[in-house]
């Protein structure tokens, strides 16, 4: 499309009609000092395209003249196709629209109003704005072709813009035919698919989505039917097994009824046997008690009768024996009073055997005491002899003056230190040694004794000794002089200097340095110490612990008990008695009581012994007669009773063998009736109660097993009435037919899918192969306005400028990075790439409002040079308040615009 | 002496294969039934016998099974009938429907037990349940009595290939068991199994309707004449379905055949009644998308039941639609179409681009080039 001229007017600035236009085909440069109305033109155009006639509202009041109630008007006069085109819209008050075509020489109108506004709006490929008036998001492709004032930037993108080019590019890629199917397809697509490639929902879902819903729930139904018809069939296995079971239980009951009965009549039988033993037990013990009470009594009377004849002997015997017992005890008593009396004559002896025991006892003690007193005396003369010894000891101990252990081990130590140090001082010295071969004389001149002088023999050896060097004169022969390393000479000679005099010291209490007399006072001090600890040890041996007064107190007390001895033996003093002779004297006497007594004693209490028999005896035997004689009583007493039924003994047997016999016939019938009962292994009417449990049982399960059939009887007819199988063909049925339909929808709109982005996938591939022409096409512009240090335009998904690649750099650069000056540069050369891929049908109209102010003049003319190269192609509309700086493009038709409003036109 | 052999007849039968004709093909099963008796009484046959199967499930619509029972009836002569493995005698079956009292000359045989009627012994091997590996058979008593000794059995005969044999017949049964005539039910179609005579003295009738695709020998009933006790029986098939099954499985080659097909399917005869199968196979040219859109129609039109399963690949050599696409896009989608619709495509395919749904799209394609071109 290009324009062919704008007339306005109530617009505004515009109040007064004025036209711009005729324009030129290529360059024109509409110009004016600010607040002419260059943009208010632009936006007029732009109104004229894209808003509807009947917009309103504060915006759009906005249009009029400030402070005048003018309508705006705008008539747009263009071609496009080849065909040439006027609009002209009234806005505000009776707004119209009105679209003509030109036929000759003149103009028809084709559209009117909504229909004009829409008809003009698809040349720009524009969207109508949903409220309001239009701005750039409404523009279609003139987002590109055209700029806002001051603004050549694409950054800011919205609608359908991006799609827009890429459907402009993508038809240029498919070309007529594709693009037609394009919409044919786009249509079925849309049928099935929402714009994000999802199935579609809702209202507008596909045949496809109901489908799927129906046969969820068609699913559904189908599930219900298989779960009665499986119902069904457990139903009637649940009631086969129950009609099983009932059949079995009646079975069941009735084979127990039968045992029942034969056991009713087994425990009959088996209760009655019970009885008539218990009855025969009754018998066996009444019998046998008659029987056994017969044979009690008789046996009694028979014992009565022979215990009397026995107690009446026995009596006779003990009369006769109480007589001479009584005789025996008299003589035993009068035994027993004679040892009595010669126990008591022995016993009066003791007073003599007293008296000798006393006199050896008091020799015993007086020998005892002078051999204590003879041996105290002794010991006390020893201590005497210890305390004199003892005293000479110490004083010698006292006069030698020896290093005791430890000043020795010291002394020793120090004289050690001084044997090494003096080995080490010797080690250190130079030391020579001379053998002359004859006699000659040496003197030392330097050494350890300088100054000696000596003569030696020849042959024999003389060793000199010095540090740091030894020098001696060897008369006759010369000086010789030895040296070696100067050391540790004068250290050594310190440590032996500070050694001996350690020595002095140590040793110096002792009046001898000698280590060997040192260590003779030790030994001779040692000595006397032991001597001295020997003798006291032989004192305290000897005192014990005793002190020397106390022991003559303890012999004055031995000479005392002496003298008291004597006093009553006098004759001792003189002729000490003999001890043995006494005590053997003593033991002899002592020996012969002692024996005298036991004999009597012995003789008396064998005597005692034998009274108390004899006396014993014959209290016995008194009293055993006494009881014969009762006994006879309480056996006749007895007797009385058993036989108080005069009956004689023959008849008593008698009696007793015909209570045996019936004993042993009762007990016979008994046996009887146990071996009969020896049948029955165990109480039959144990059994018949089990059984009688178990026919219950089995009768109650057949009742409820009846009762459930019954129920579930009643349930499977219900479930029947309901036609389960009837249900489930039907469900299967429908939801097979839906599967059949939906799978073949599904077939197709899997299809229609597949399609759809097989044709945009190729489709893109074919944009993608455009819009790398058209950032070729960018970049090459770009480095003619501006060189080539930005590299290459990179163009984002939406055809927007999004990135620079200079060749320095690794990575996309952002435009952001760029000057003003260039970024706008950037942008030119953008549009103006897409602009002619847009108009590669037809030219294009491209207006720049105020564009590339930010340029330097270098650019600004080489940019004016693309522009005239891009005019083969595209109609440029610039608006500018600088005209100078366009002046330079040839053939640009520039127009006046504050000329136009004052009514003069200047080209 | 005569009677018709029957079995089979699944009344009640899922016919979920044919979707919204199952209702049809239900109704279709009771008119065949109706057709049985109408046939057996206007060849004067003395009864009918049903081996088993008479209904499809015992939970059945019970107005179906008084539908059968009121069909019986109308024979006016005796009707034995054995419960199959699909309708076996078990608690809440269809046999325990009142229906069966109310009409003295249908006798549901329900014990394995000889049933004795003018000169001929009926030997029923009715079953009990579903599934079985007894032979139902094996009970009847090999006795040769001056009469006419038919057994009543349902199962499978030992030779016939299945994938569980249920209820196994030994293929001798009738000699064994000293039988004039074994009728066997279980099998829908019709089979005859001679004797070392050649006497055809077992048999299955086949199902009176046929009941799915494929299914030969079926929609008939048996007509059976035995002289005299110890004859060879004479069996004489009769027709007794009302619908027809047909599957058409055409492979096609070359352009112009989808055409002829078309033809002869609309040369078929009752298609009211019949149910057609098409399985297409071979190649699908472009020229012939709308016939098999035709072909479509026209089944789901005219037909009770109709399917077509296409199998067809576009076929290779038939680019000529492609080549008059214009160069670019278009041409580049329909190539990328015909490679996915290729089976032997080893390349990498998008989600759901099969070779089915790739051959409709280019079907889809072509429709919309159609359209465009004008």
């Amino acid at each position: 499309m290009i324009l062919r001229s704008i007339l306005v007017r109530g617009w505004r600035c515009f109040a007064d009609e004025v036209q711009v236009g005729p324009l030129g085909e290529r360059i024109n440069v509409v110009y004016g000092p600010n607040g002419t109305g260059k943009s208010t033109l632009f936006q007029a155009m732009a109104r004229a395209f894209l808003d509807a006639h009947r917009v309103g509202g504060d915006e759009a009041e906005g249009m009029r003249p400030w402070g005048r109630m003018l309508t705006p008007t705008v008539t747009v006069a263009f071609a496009c196709g080849g065909r040439e085109y006027r609009v002209t819209k009234r806005f505000l008050d009776r707004p119209s629209s009105e679209l003509s075509q030109r036929e000759g020489d003149r103009f028809r109108r084709i559209a009117e109003d909504d229909a004009s506004d829409e008809q003009v709006r698809q040349f720009l490929n524009g969207n109508a704005p949903g409220k309001g008036l239009s701005d750039s998001r409404h523009w279609g492709l003139s987002q590109v072709l055209w700029t806002l004032q001051g603004d050549l930037s694409l950054g800011e993108l919205t609608g359908d813009l991006a799609n827009d080019i890429r459907a402009m590019l993508g038809a240029q890629v498919a070309g007529p035919l594709g693009s037609r199917l394009e919409q044919k397809l786009e249509v079925v697509y849309r049928q099935y698919f929402t714009p994000s490639g999802k199935v579609k929902s809702g209202q507008n879902a596909p045949e496809v989505v109901r489908l799927e819903a129906a046969k969820t729930k068609a699913d559904e139904r189908l599930k219900g039917a298989r779960q009665k018809v499986d119902m069904f069939e457990s139903m009637s296995r649940r009631l086969e097994d129950l009609r099983a079971i009932q059949g079995q239980s009646r079975q069941e009951a009735a084979a127990l009824s039968a045992a029942v009965a034969d056991a009713d009549k087994r425990a009959g039988a088996y209760t009655a046997l019970i009885a008539e033993r218990r009855h025969r037990s009754e018998r066996v013990k009444s019998t046998e008690a008659e029987a056994q009470a017969l044979k009690q009594r008789l046996d009694d009377i028979r014992s009565c009768n022979r215990e009397l004849t026995e107690a009446g002997e026995n009596r006779e015997a003990l009369a006769a024996e109480v007589p001479l017992r009584a005789k025996a005890a008299q003589e035993a008593s009068n035994a027993a009073l004679g040892a009595k009396a010669e126990l008591e004559n022995a016993r009066a002896k003791r007073v003599d055997v007293d008296a000798a025991c006393a006199t050896a006892e008091d020799a015993r003690i007086y020998a005892d005491t002078q051999a204590n007193l003879a041996a105290g005396q002794e010991r006390l003369n020893g201590v005497r002899q210890a305390d004199a010894d003892l005293a000479e000891l110490r004083s010698e101990r006292a006069r030698v003056l020896a290093p005791d252990v430890a000043a020795l081990r010291e002394i020793r130590k120090a004289d050690a230190d001084l044997r090494e140090a003096d080995i080490r001082l010797d080690a250190a010295l130079i030391s020579v040694e001379i053998v002359p071969e004859r006699d000659c004389s040496v003197s030392v001149l330097a050494g350890e004794a300088t100054g000696l002088r000596r003569s030696f023999p020849g042959g024999s050896a003389a060793a000199f000794k010095g540090s740091p060097e030894v020098v001696l004169d060897l008369e006759g022969f010369g000086r010789l002089r030895a040296s070696g390393p100067a050391g540790s000479v004068e250290k050594y000679r310190q440590q032996k200097e500070d050694a001996l005099s350690r020595l002095k010291t140590l040793t110096q209490p002792f009046g001898t340095s000698e280590l060997d007399a040192l260590e003779a006072l030790h030994r001779r001090a040692e000595q006397l110490d032991a001597q001295i600890q020997t003798i006291c040890t032989r004192l305290e041996t000897l005192l014990l612990a005793d002190a020397p007064d106390t022991l003559e107190q303890r012999l004055a007390g031995l000479r005392a008990t002496l003298s008291g001895i004597e006093e009553e033996y006098a004759s001792w003093h003189d002729a000490p008695p003999a001890l043995d002779v006494l005590q053997e004297r003593a033991e002899r006497a002592t020996a012969s009581f002692r024996a005298s007594v036991a004999v009597a004693e012995d003789a008396w209490e064998t005597a005692q012994s034998t009274r108390t028999a004899a006396e014993t005896k014959h209290g016995e035997v008194g009293g055993r007669l006494r009881e014969v004689e009762k006994q006879i009583q309480t056996i006749a007493e007895r007797l009385r009773k058993l036989t108080a039924d005069d009956k004689s003994v023959t008849e008593r047997e008698a009696e007793l063998r015909v209570a045996l016999l019936a004993w042993e016939a009762a007990k016979a019938e008994r046996d009887e009736t146990e071996r009969q009962l020896s049948a029955y292994p165990a109480d039959p009417g144990d059994e018949l109660k089990r059984l009688q449990r178990q026919r219950d049982a089995a009768e109650g399960a057949a009742s409820r097993a009846l009762g459930e059939e019954k129920l579930e009887e009643g349930r499977l007819a219900n479930l029947t009435l309901e036609a389960p199988h009837s249900l489930l063909a039907a469900a299967e049925e429908e939801v097979a037919a839906l599967s059949e339909r939906l799978d073949r929808e599904t077939l197709r709109m899997k299809a229609v899918g597949l399609l759809w982005n097989t044709y945009s996938s190729s489709k893109a591939q074919a944009v993608a192969a455009v819009t790398a022409p058209v950032e070729s096409a960018a970049t090459r512009t770009l480095e003619r306005i501006a060189g080539r240090r930005f590299g290459g335009i990179h163009l984002g998904g939406g055809f927007v400028p999004d990135g620079l690649r200079p060749e320095m750099a690794k990575s996309t650069v952002a435009i952001a990075e760029a000057s003003c000056g260039e970024r706008e540069q950037i942008f030119l050369a953008t549009r103006l790439a897409l602009a002619e891929v847009l108009a590669s049908n037809e030219r294009q109209l491209v207006i720049l409002d105020d564009a590339l102010t930010a340029s330097d003049t270098g650019r600004l003319t080489r940019a004016m040079r693309v522009l005239e190269e891009a005019a083969d192609k595209l109609q440029i509309l610039i608006l500018t308040c600088h005209p100078e700086r366009y002046r330079g493009i040839q053939e640009a038709n520039f127009i006046d615009l504050e000329a136009l409003m004052s009514g003069a036109v200047v080209s | 002496m005569k009677f018709v052999h029957s079995a089979d007849w699944q009344i009640g039968m899922k016919a979920a294969h044919v979707g919204d004709a199952g209702r049809r093909v239900r109704e279709e099963r009771l008119k065949a039934a109706a057709r049985v008796v109408e046939q057996a009484r206007a060849l004067a046959a003395e009864f009918i016998v049903l081996a088993g199967d008479t209904f499809e499930h015992n939970a059945i619509d019970r107005v179906l099974v008084q539908s059968i029972a009121d069909i019986l009836t109308g024979f006016h002569n005796p009707v034995f009938i054995i419960p199959g493995n699909h309708d076996p005698l078990v608690p809440g079956s269809v046999w325990e429907h009142p229906a069966w009292k109310s009409s003295p000359q249908i006798y549901v045989l329900r014990e394995p037990a000889p049933v004795s009627l003018d000169g001929v012994e009926i030997l029923p091997c009715p079953i009990y349940e579903s599934r079985s590996r007894r032979d139902p058979s094996s009970w009847i008593p090999p006795e040769r009595r001056d009469c006419v000794r038919i057994g009543l059995a349902h199962g499978t005969v030992e030779g016939i290939l299945a994938d569980e044999v249920e209820y196994p017949i030994p293929r001798d049964a009738a000699t064994r068991h000293a039988l004039d005539y074994l009728a066997l039910g279980h099998w829908h179609s019709e089979t005859r199994f001679p004797d070392a005579d050649g006497a055809p003295r077992m048999a299955y009738s086949g199902t009176h309707e046929t009941s799915k695709f494929g299914e030969r020998n079926s929609g008939n009933a048996l007509l059976v004449e035995i002289p005299r006790p110890g004859a060879a029986p004479i069996l004489t098939l009769f027709p007794t379905g009302g619908l027809r099954w047909e599957t058409l499985t055409p492979e096609l080659s070359a352009p112009g055949e989808l055409t002829q097909l078309r033809a002869s399917i609309e040369a078929l005869p009752n298609a009211g009644a019949t149910l057609l199968e098409v399985r297409l196979g071979g190649l699908l040219f472009a020229s012939e998308h709308a016939e098999l859109a035709r072909i479509d129609e026209l089944i789901a039109a005219r037909f009770l039941f109709g399917r077509v399963e296409s199998a067809l690949r576009p076929a290779p050599g038939d680019t000529q639609w492609v080549e008059n696409l214009p160069d670019g896009v278009l041409r580049d989608t329909a190539l990328q179409l015909m490679q996915y619709a290729d089976p032997s495509f080893a390349g990498q395919r998008p989600e759901a681009a099969g070779p089915a749904e790739a051959s409709q799209a280019l079907i889809e394609l072509y429709k919309l080039a159609t359209e465009v071109r004008g």
